[in-house]
């Protein structure tokens, strides 16, 4: 399995007033395309702080971090939210659709910051009903989020955050909001897309059932990889 | 992509939109209105033509006169010859001499108005066409040797005597319509002042045929060539000489020079280049006055937008951070919210432009028919000239995108992590 992404001695610290915090340390990580890597950590442990620097929503303090052979510490602010739009896909715990637009607008967003047009292609509008479609969201097409259900509205989430054709696609707590059946039904529908397209999946979680879905998990502890696994089972 | 996203907050939460959009109407009207009205009144006075005409003349009276007493025949009168007035008009810069002559001795006037008959003194001027300026006297009708012989009376008169007199009194007002055709009895040599006669009393016809700008304000004036006739007919003298003219010279340019030679002839020369230059102040302190008031109301307008779109960046402060972990760059952003304001502001100034030009007209009528009664008033009060137009056009988009700049600043700062965090 070729790397997609690699994080070469990357560490993190916040600073709290007076306060260092670190929240990461040292961290050497390696990830594959199409690999399905669940994040998992008690609380504070650098969870969301590594899914964001894998996501380049932050910049490590120290050490690198390469995507696809590029060195994103050597990247502007433009190229980085560029590499972004193209090849990351964000899926978050809230959800976080925009109220104004309705579901397929949220769903095209990504297509229409790319292009920079108000209006989709040809091309862009089939993909659009492709998503849709597998999304199963084409009856709702035309609703806005608060007018869905919290399944939908993840769903909306994972079909925005794929659109791009993303080559990773990174998800913190997707299912911590949905009742179990639901966050099951969307970790299949993600793990299916996965295998499905050779997409790297990078799954932040609490919930074990989760993160056995994963072929690997990846343990934190007070900003440290713990463990390395290839095991399905939780270590909690 | 951009207007997506603004259309859609603006259909979403039209709140806020309406809002700015109002605030930035309703100061653009009432600077349209107040700057179109100066612009109205400043071209009326001063615009090309009238600035012109006046930086073209000087009149021209012979020195140590006395208008009303000597008119009155209590003190000699200095004359301007027909000679003089021929040197005047050699000199080079001197394009046309329009000299006016009077009625030697007492004379009083009976006119039919408003019903009643009115006797009583009046000046008798003689002028030549040109100096006229009346679009209701032709040349051909000026020229008429016949009674009843033709006259003009000063259009400022008329409205001197509607706003000062017949106000004060609760007189009726005067109109054109009642004074154009009435026919007046010229009475030579009798004067109900002074109860007296000089002579035998002679009685002329003349009759109103228009009215102009450019005559003496008290008084009557007929052709000149009918002055010199009554003067030798009937008043014995044969004489011609001029109470005073009117020189243009071919240019502004020349005036300097046109005034300082007819004032080396002996004679006293006035110039309306003062006036004009106070009344030139008048307008520019008043434009000045006018800019900072606003100024001032324009930054209130601004306040109200930059808070809104303050409160607008509070409130979307999550989609922005969705928006960046999508892709958008700060830049971005801060472009989104400036390209938000630029739209405020086009829109409120086409707005506000045609709510003004609205409000304009019947504001435009009420003050017309108010003013109904005066000869000298502007065509057009409310003129909306398009450098006017386009300067307020680009002064509110200014606003509304200066005013929006430090929120658009704000939302681009925003850091995504922290507030998705929450």
């Amino acid at each position: 399995m070729d790397t997609l992404l690699e994080l070469k001695g990357v560490g993190k610290t916040y600073h709290l007033g007076r306060e260092k915090v670190r929240a990461l340390r040292d961290i050497d990580l390696s990830i594959g395309q199409g690999d399905f890597l669940s994040i998992v950590g008690p609380s504070g442990s650098g969870k969301s702080t590594l899914l964001h620097l894998l996501g380049l929503m932050d910049k490590p303090d120290h050490g690198r971090i390469i995507l696809e052979e590029t060195d994103t510490s050597k990247l502007s602010e433009k190229e980085i939210a560029r590499f972004r739009l193209e090849k990351i896909g964000f899926v978050f715990q809230d959800f976080n659709l925009l109220d104004d637009f309705s579901i397929e607008d949220n769903i095209a967003l990504p297509l229409l910051i790319k292009s920079g047009r108000n209006t989709l292609s040809a091309r862009e509008k089939e993909l659009l009903e492709t998503i849709l479609e597998q999304m199963d969201l084409t009856d709702r097409r035309r609703h806005k989020p608060n007018q869905v259900s919290g399944g939908q509205k993840q769903r909306a989430a994972i079909g925005r955050a794929l659109i791009g054709k993303p080559s990773l696609l990174l998800a913190d707590e997707p299912t911590g909001n949905l009742d179990p059946h639901t966050g099951k039904q969307i970790i299949g529908l993600l793990s299916k897309l996965c295998s499905d397209n050779g997409l790297t999946l990078v799954i932040v979680t609490h919930d074990r059932q989760v993160a056995d879905r994963a072929n690997r998990i990846v343990q934190l502890q007070e900003g440290r990889l713990a463990t390395r696994t290839h095991a399905k089972k939780y270590l909690g | 992509m951009y207007s997506k996203i603004i259309l859609n907050n603006w259909k979403s939460h039209p709140g806020k939109f309406l809002l700015m959009f109002s605030a930035l109407v309703i100061a653009l009207v009432i600077m349209t209105l107040l700057s179109t009205l100066h612009y109205g009144l400043q071209n009326y006075f001063l615009g090309e033509g009238q600035r012109e005409k006046i930086l073209r003349e000087l009149q021209v009276t012979p020195r140590g006169s006395k208008l009303n007493l000597s008119l009155l025949n209590l003190v000699p009168q200095p004359e301007l010859s027909p000679e003089t007035v021929e040197q005047i008009a050699a000199l080079p810069e001197v394009a046309e001499v329009l000299p006016t002559n009077t009625i030697s001795g007492i004379s009083s006037l009976q006119i039919g108005l408003l019903g009643q008959i009115f006797q009583t003194d009046a000046l008798l001027f003689g002028s030549e066409w040109e100096l006229l300026d009346s679009p209701q006297v032709s040349k051909t009708q000026w020229e008429s040797d016949n009674e009843p012989y033709p006259a003009v009376v000063s259009t400022k008169l008329i409205d001197l005597y509607n706003l000062s007199f017949a106000n004060a009194n609760n007189l009726p007002q005067l109109t054109e319509a009642n004074f154009r055709g009435a026919e007046i009895t010229i009475l030579l040599n009798e004067s109900t002042f002074f109860a007296r006669n000089d002579g035998e009393t002679v009685k002329l016809k003349a009759k109103i045929a228009g009215f102009s700008p450019n005559t003496k304000l008290l008084g009557l004036t007929l052709p000149d060539k009918i002055i010199n006739q009554i003067n030798s007919r009937y008043l014995q003298q044969d004489k011609i000489s001029y109470l005073d003219a009117i020189v243009r010279v071919h240019n502004p340019e020349l005036l300097t020079a046109a005034r300082d030679k007819i004032s080396a002839l002996g004679l006293d020369v006035q110039t309306a280049e003062k006036s004009l230059h106070t009344l030139e102040s008048v307008f520019t302190m008043s434009g000045l006055a006018l800019n900072i008031f606003f100024a001032l109301m324009m930054a209130l307008a601004g306040l109200l937008i930059s808070t809104t779109f303050l409160a607008k960046i509070t409130e979307k402060r999550h989609e922005i951070a969705i928006l960046k972990t999508m892709g958008l760059t700060g830049t971005n952003v801060a472009q989104l919210y400036l390209l938000e304001a630029l739209l405020v502001g086009a829109m409120s100034s086409a707005g506000g432009l045609l709510l003004a030009w609205l409000i304009s007209l019947p504001l435009e009528q009420a003050i017309n028919s108010l003013l109904s009664n005066l000869l000298t008033r502007p065509e057009r009060l409310f003129l909306f000239a398009p450098n006017i137009l386009f300067w307020l056009s680009a002064f509110t988009i200014f606003i509304s995108c200066l005013f929006s700049f430090l929120p658009a600043r704000k939302a681009a700062k925003l850091d995504p992590i922290t507030i998705l965090s929450k």
